[in-house]
């Protein structure tokens, strides 16, 4: 079940990371700190100037879609899918 | 010289494959993206929803029908698009030479790349394992052979994750039984016009006489002899030098079908700004403007008005399309509209001559602007507030660049993730 959520949080990165050169390595909601295992996909779509990454993770138990916008340099929580 | 060589990359199951790498609980199991309409259609299925007969261009519903326990996934077009440039950008190491011809598949000319490289097999090699460690799942098909028609043709004889080649010297013998329609360019119609001359494979049609070929196709017919031997002359070409645009259009399927025309105009000032919009963007303007209307059985007409002047303004487009449909009696709900102007001309400049001109073009620039900055429609007409969200379906004309771009951020999901910022609307 995939809920929309929209919320700026608080993550924490790693800027060059390899290739990758922008890596989540986790994230604070509601009070809780999720752990990232994997991050299953990345993409990059532009708004007007900014360029926003999007990042598809999981702690093993959700799926969470998150944002980085370069011109606002804020991170979203979009979206939580879990089982069921 | 080096003989030409050409590669087809065709992704397997790519919207489904995205989908699945997106979500490991989708990974192994009977997947099909579908648009977010109430009234979609499957546009991709994965091999496990093939496995069950679930095709492109099913309804959701006979897809549920043939495989029950289906997951239908609405697509989103950005993830897409942004993969498929960077597809590209991975064929770009291996040539420059890359023609995007649809989302999910390219044309690449290796004749100049191959001694560098080594061979066209380890290209091709190479670039697979490129995709894979940039994408991991993803997987594709990849035909080389002398030229486009039969490196295309390559590719589709092995899915998912082929490599064929088919030699110069191969060519006779692999098209002698093959049925026609295998040949990309050769459709229903044209199959049964073939089939009504007794032609129904490409050996047959090797061997059919070309008087009679161009009596039945005109031109064309001499095109079919050459493709039924295996021979294509026509160019890769890449994006800068794709030809000019020769229309710009957008329409949209609705939720419902529509018959109130209130309703139907706010829907024309939309489609008119997204037009206008890629006009100005693309340094267009045109004067031919045509209105598209489908019924809910499917009839599609269109009208179009030709102007005397020039323009790339949405309210212009909007006003002519209005009036367009002002000539339109409605036999029935709309199902579908759609805007789009040609007759294109580039970088024409119009200098205002009065002041309400001035002014509407100094409004148009500004809003540009503001959009160009924060996005599609951030700022635009307060009827269009309550706009249309559409999802945005990729056109297969879209490119990674340039006109032909579809503007993808008329959509809900981009309203949603931008939090604490309001729209603004004149």
């Amino acid at each position: 079940m995939i809920t929309e959520i929209n919320e700026m949080i608080q993550v924490g990165a790693i800027f060059g990371d390899n290739k990758k050169k922008l890596k989540p390595v986790w994230f604070i909601w509601n009070g809780r700190k999720y752990n990232i295992q994997e991050i299953t996909y990345i993409w990059t779509e532009r708004i007007g100037k900014a360029n926003i990454h999007h990042f598809a993770v999981t702690d093993s138990n959700s799926l969470f879609s998150l944002s980085y916008n370069t011109d606002t340099l804020v991170w979203t929580l979009h979206s939580v899918e879990t089982a069921g | 010289m080096n003989k030409k060589t050409i590669i087809h990359i065709d992704m397997n199951a790519f919207f489904a494959s995205v989908e699945q790498q997106t979500n490991p609980s989708l990974r192994g199991r009977p997947v099909a993206v579908i648009g977010s309409n109430e009234r979609t259609v499957v546009t991709t299925a994965s091999y496990e929803a093939r496995a069950y007969g679930v095709k492109t261009g099913m309804t959701k519903y006979e897809a549920k029908r043939l495989c029950p326990h289906i997951i239908l996934v609405p697509g989103d077009t950005s993830r897409y698009t942004n993969t498929c440039c960077r597809l590209v950008e991975i064929y770009r190491q291996y040539t420059p030479i890359v023609e995007v011809y649809s989302i999910d598949e390219a044309f690449l000319d290796i004749t100049g790349s191959v001694s560098l490289f080594g061979s066209a097999e380890l290209i091709a090699k190479k670039i697979k394992i490129d995709i894979h460690k940039e994408f991991e799942r993803l997987t594709c098909s990849i035909g080389i052979a002398p030229n486009k028609l039969m490196a295309k043709l390559a590719s589709d004889m092995k899915k998912p994750d082929g490599f064929v080649v088919i030699q110069q010297e191969d060519v006779k013998k692999i098209l002698e039984d093959l049925p026609v329609k295998e040949l990309c360019g050769i459709g229903k119609h044209i199959e049964k016009y073939l089939a009504d001359m007794g032609i129904k494979t490409c050996g047959e049609l090797r061997r059919a006489s070309i008087r009679l070929l161009k009596n039945k196709f005109g031109i064309i017919g001499e095109r079919l002899k050459l493709m039924a031997q295996g021979i294509d002359y026509s160019p890769v070409i890449p994006l800068e030098q794709e030809p000019d645009a020769k229309s710009v259009g957008h329409s949209m399927t609705l939720d419902r079908d529509v018959s109130d025309i209130e309703t139907l105009e706010r829907y024309i000032l939309q489609l008119s700004e997204m037009v206008g919009r890629r006009l100005r963007r693309g340094g267009y303007t045109g004067r031919t403007i045509a209105l598209t209307l489908r019924y809910p059985d499917f009839y599609t007409f269109t009208k179009r008005s030709t102007e005397k002047i020039h323009t790339s303004n949405s309210i212009d487009i909007h006003i002519i399309a209005k009036n367009i449909l002002n000539t339109v009696q409605l036999q029935q709900p709309v199902r579908l509209i759609g805007v789009s102007i040609s007759n294109l001309v580039k970088n024409m400049i119009q200098i205002p001559l009065f002041r309400t001109d001035k002014t509407r073009q100094a409004a148009t620039q500004a809003m540009d602007m503001i959009n160009d900055r924060y996005g599609d429609f951030h700022i635009t007409w307060g009827t269009l507030l309550k706009r249309y969200h559409h999802k945005g379906v990729i056109s297969p004309s879209w490119r990674p660049e340039n006109i032909k771009c579809i503007n993808l951020s008329v959509q809900n999901k981009k309203i949603k993730r931008q939090p604490k910022r309001g729209n603004s609307s004149t």
